[in-house]
């Protein structure tokens, strides 16, 4: 019998014919449900395939369209005439997220990325624009694959060879593929190629001869800073994609949660549950409020 | 709403700026038609490694947000470039370092409804309603924020301003999904590719999904809607509408299947989708529009398996076989027709029947994460639903759960990137290479492999520091073929891996060959080519290499880079080559032993975990295969 119970195929008899008990009771009337196709259904059918394929569906394809409305219709009334929406998780989900879509595109009818709603923002938010750091520099490198002491590898060429000539070390260090010179590139790339922990030790380096050695997860480096440029802010024109984008997201985020606010005006929340603790219940009941 | 305090002066800004702009229209006019599409970008002809994934979903696909997910494509964009996010579970998310690009595969079913929406454009602006509303907007504070709520209420009284309900201003959420795709584009820094998933679980949970991804831009882009699994759960219907999208557009699509592994056999069933003999129609269709495989991601990885792969001492790697998505039981004559070093051998087979090979696949990375998180680092690694973000209980947690069976938590892997060999980072760049199959899968490191195939290359050649040039001038890089041997010669490869600095040194570089004897009959054979600590590890009789070690603590989820190697290159040739014969060839790149995202959860959560759970993992690299056609 303990096997019985676990059996899902009996779990899936026992349910359908409660689904079914239920059904008939709530279907009392026993008159044929109407779906109804007009033209306006045909139309917007036909509309939809033409966005996908961009030409009319043929008659078979029509026709495959029509009974796969009315298939998925019925099942949809059945399931709504069973209350089956109510209370499903997914549907709940689906329906609060159209509405976001909705507050969304509000937002931009409201707060439209004019030209100058962009340099108002970009005014306030000017440091988050700021260029990063820029360097020309030189560097060569000694790995443990060729080295049982990179770094003392590495101080002993800084005594021998002349640090105050970018071209000294060209010859010396290990063969290994990252280039030589880096011209004009921004801390973001050196952190892309050698992270961010080799491009903040660049910042204790003297400008103008070789110096170090700092470490990368490759290896050991020796470096010559020709150029190094501090971040500066830019010119709004410049970043003016960006500065739309950040702008955008803002007004969305402020709007979601504007209109949040407002729609919980109409409702008065009451926590009834007593099965949370008080404390619990007392914070909610606060948010709530808000 | 805050900006509302700053018109004024904006305002005064605007009018500086409209001044200066009509003064240098002319100049612009003149400019302009000279312009390409895209700006300048700088290239280099001998290409640069960009990483990323092809594969993220966001709160937009209905199965990400049915499950909590809340960020949107957006939050998926900004987490990609490196900014912090919050997550669905109140966290905040950041990545160490940004990626390349991204392709967010939001599942076409339901990204094409219809929803009322309203777009900014200006000539909404000419209803009384609207006009209203600007002053009230002029006006800001409380008249500002009633506007929006006016809006909201008209809305669901059905009683908007007739200029709102005009399908001109009606915008599906694919339109605009591409409007956001197109805000984080940016040529030369980061690539957003505009892209969907085709989510076809035919028979019940057979996985059977391809991502779409678009070469171009949003005029190209908007003017379809995405293939649904609604239309058709036929893949060779999503090929026909790939094919069609082109004719009628001018652009260009790929398609990127996934998860063989979950599809019960369907994937790379020798067959047409319903059981006839393949064609030659068919299989050009696959062979154009499917030229990349994502061999892993977050459910598995379909490489191989150990039953297919018996002398693969490297096969057993998360692997994911206990049935299809929802868990459907899987028998072990389906694991035949589902993982993609097989796929690869079969086509060999097909190519050899019908003049032409449907399993010509490249390979590629993907996360398929829902959270909108793309993460395929250990030790940030920010799991696949909502549910599995970062916590002390998602390791045993059930992932999957169904009827007929489950997974925990912790087989979740913290897997899949795409290295990509372009010229520059642009959508046009990237996806050529991609066409072109100069791809790689990451299952998270950043390794930098290049591997290229001919027969005029030298040993000499690997150590010459401009290798790379040669290697393009005298034969083909990963996903390339090569033919006509010349006479008493063997195929020779250039093959070269630089460790990802922020993890492990690399074990060893392993060429992985397939290929068709004279009976039709397919074989693999799996060749050690270079290999780290060389001085103390050789290979035995049978051409094994003894295992490079373990340097992981699991009590402090650390390691030390004291084994391996920081790079290893090589000149290969292929000893055992016979000119008549079908193959393909693909390198497999091994880091040495790092924590798995488990061990760094029980450290920092300071947990403890069942025994099933692996403590550490070899990260590795599959490179799309180069192929030997007997001319």
């Amino acid at each position: 019998m303990k096997k019985l119970i676990k059996e899902p195929l009996l779990h899936f008899f026992v349910l359908g014919a409660l689904l079914f008990a239920i059904y008939s009771l709530v279907n009392k009337n026993t008159d044929e449900e109407e779906i109804i196709i007009d033209n306006s259904d045909i139309e917007h059918m036909i509309e939809l395939w033409q966005m996908q394929w961009q030409r009319p569906p043929s008659e078979d394809e029509l026709q495959d369209l029509i009974n796969k409305y009315v298939d998925q219709e019925v099942m949809y009334r059945e399931a709504l005439r069973l209350n089956l929406d109510h209370n499903d998780e997914i549907v709940k989900r689906r329906l609060a997220q159209k509405m976001e879509f909705l507050g969304n595109d509000l937002t931009t009818l409201v707060a439209p990325a004019t030209d100058k709603n962009l340099k108002a923002y970009f005014e306030k938010h000017k440091e988050n624009y700021a260029t990063d750091y820029n360097y020309t520099l030189h560097q060569v490198i000694f790995t443990a694959d060729n080295h049982k002491n990179p770094v003392a590898k590495a101080n002993n060429v800084l005594d021998t060879y002349d640090v105050s000539s970018s071209e000294s070390l060209k010859e010396v260090g290990d063969k290994f593929p990252l280039p030589y010179t880096y011209s004009n590139v921004d801390a973001f790339y050196l952190n892309r190629e050698l992270d961010e922990n080799f491009t903040k030790q660049l910042s204790s380096l003297r400008i103008g001869e070789w110096s170090g050695p700092i470490m990368s997860g490759f290896g050991v480096h020796l470096i010559y800073i020709e150029k190094k440029d501090n971040p500066r802010i830019p010119e709004f024109a410049s970043v003016k994609k960006q500065v739309q984008r950040d702008y955008e997201y803002q007004m969305v985020l402020d709007s979601k949660n504007a209109i949040l606010k407002e729609l919980k005006q109409k409702y008065k929340i009451n926590i009834e549950a007593d099965n949370i603790s008080s404390m619990l219940k007392q914070e909610l009941a606060q948010n709530a409020s808000k | 709403m805050n900006t509302t305090k700053l018109i004024p002066f904006a305002a005064f800004l605007f009018l500086f700026n409209c001044n200066n702009t009509k003064k240098e229209q002319p100049v612009e006019e003149s400019t302009s038609t000279e312009m390409t599409a895209e700006p300048e970008v700088p290239a280099n002809p001998l290409r640069n490694v960009y990483w990323g994934d092809q594969h993220l979903h966001t709160a937009w696909s209905a199965d990400a947000g049915a499950v909590g997910t809340r960020l949107g494509p957006e939050g998926a964009l900004r987490f990609a470039r490196g900014e912090e996010v919050i997550s669905a579970t109140k966290q905040k998310a950041k990545l160490h370092r940004p990626l390349d690009w991204l392709a967010v595969t939001d599942h076409s079913d339901g990204a094409g409804v219809i929803t009322a929406v309203i777009d900014g454009d200006e000539a909404v602006m000419g209803d009384p309603i609207v006009a209203q509303y600007h002053e009230d907007m002029e006006a800001g504070g409380d008249k500002a924020a009633a506007v929006m709520m006016d809006l909201i209420n008209r809305q669901s009284n059905n009683n908007l301003p007739p200029v709102f309900t005009d399908p001109a201003f009606a915008k599906s959420v694919w339109l605009k999904n591409i409007d956001i795709v197109e805000k984080f584009n940016e040529p030369g820094k980061f690539t957003a590719f505009i892209a969907y998933e085709y989510s076809s679980n035919y028979g019940g949970g057979n996985n059977l999904h391809r991502n779409v991804i678009y070469r171009d831009g949003p005029e190209i882009g908007k003017q379809m809607s995405p293939m649904t699994t609604f239309d058709s759960e036929n893949p060779e219907d999503l090929w026909k509408w790939m094919a069609n999208f082109e004719e009628k557009t001018g652009g260009s699509l790929l398609a990127i299947p996934h998860n063989g592994n979950l599809s019960n056999g369907l994937m790379f069933k020798t067959t047409a989708f319903d059981g006839t003999p393949l064609t030659k129609e068919l299989a050009a269709l696959r062979n154009k529009y499917e030229v990349l495989y994502e061999i892993t991601q977050g459910k598995g990885t379909s490489e191989t398996h150990p039953i297919l792969s018996p002398n693969d001492e490297f096969a057993n790697f998360e692997i994911w076989d206990k049935g299809n998505l929802v868990m459907v039981p899987k028998t072990k004559d389906m694991l035949q027709t589902e993982y993609g070093r097989k796929a690869l051998k079969d086509g060999l087979k097909l190519e050899s029947k019908l003049g032409i090979n449907p399993f010509k696949y490249g390979f590629v990375g993907g996360t398929d994460s829902h959270t909108s998180l793309s993460t395929a680092d250990e030790n940030n690694y920010w799991g696949k639903y909502a549910s599995s973000e970062p916590s002390p209980e998602r390791w045993s947690e059930k992932a999957l759960d169904f009827p007929s069976g489950f997974v925990r938590g912790w087989q979740l892997g913290a897997s899949g990137y795409t290295g990509v060999w372009a010229e520059s980072n642009t959508r046009a760049s990237l996806w050529d290479a991609m066409k072109r199959k100069e791809t790689y899968a990451s299952t998270g490191p950043r390794m930098t492999v290049r591997f290229f195939g001919g027969f005029e290359y030298t040993a000499n050649d690997i150590n010459d520091p401009n290798y790379v040039a040669t290697g393009y001038d005298k034969g083909v890089p990963m996903g390339g073929d090569i033919t006509n041997a010349p006479e008493g010669k063997a195929p020779t490869f250039l093959i070269s891996a630089v460790k990802d600095p922020t993890s492990g040194n690399l074990d060893r570089i392993q060429v992985i060959k397939g290929w068709l004897d004279a009976k039709g009959e397919t074989h693999e054979k799996i060749f050690n080519v270079v290999w780290g600590d060389a001085d103390k590890r050789s290979l035995d009789a049978k051409g094994k290499l003894p295992p490079v070690g373990n340097t992981v603590d699991v009590f402090t989820a650390t390691w030390t880079n004291t084994i391996g190697d920081t790079e290893l290159k090589t000149f290969w040739s292929d000893p055992e080559f016979d000119p008549t014969l079908k193959a393909f060839y693909y390198v497999r790149v091994l880091e040495i032993p790092t924590p798995r995202w488990t061990t760094f959860d029980m450290v920092k959560y300071k947990i403890e975990m069942t025994e099933d759970v692996p403590r550490t993992l070899q990260e590795r690299a599959y490179t799309s295969p180069i192929w030997y056609n007997p001319s």
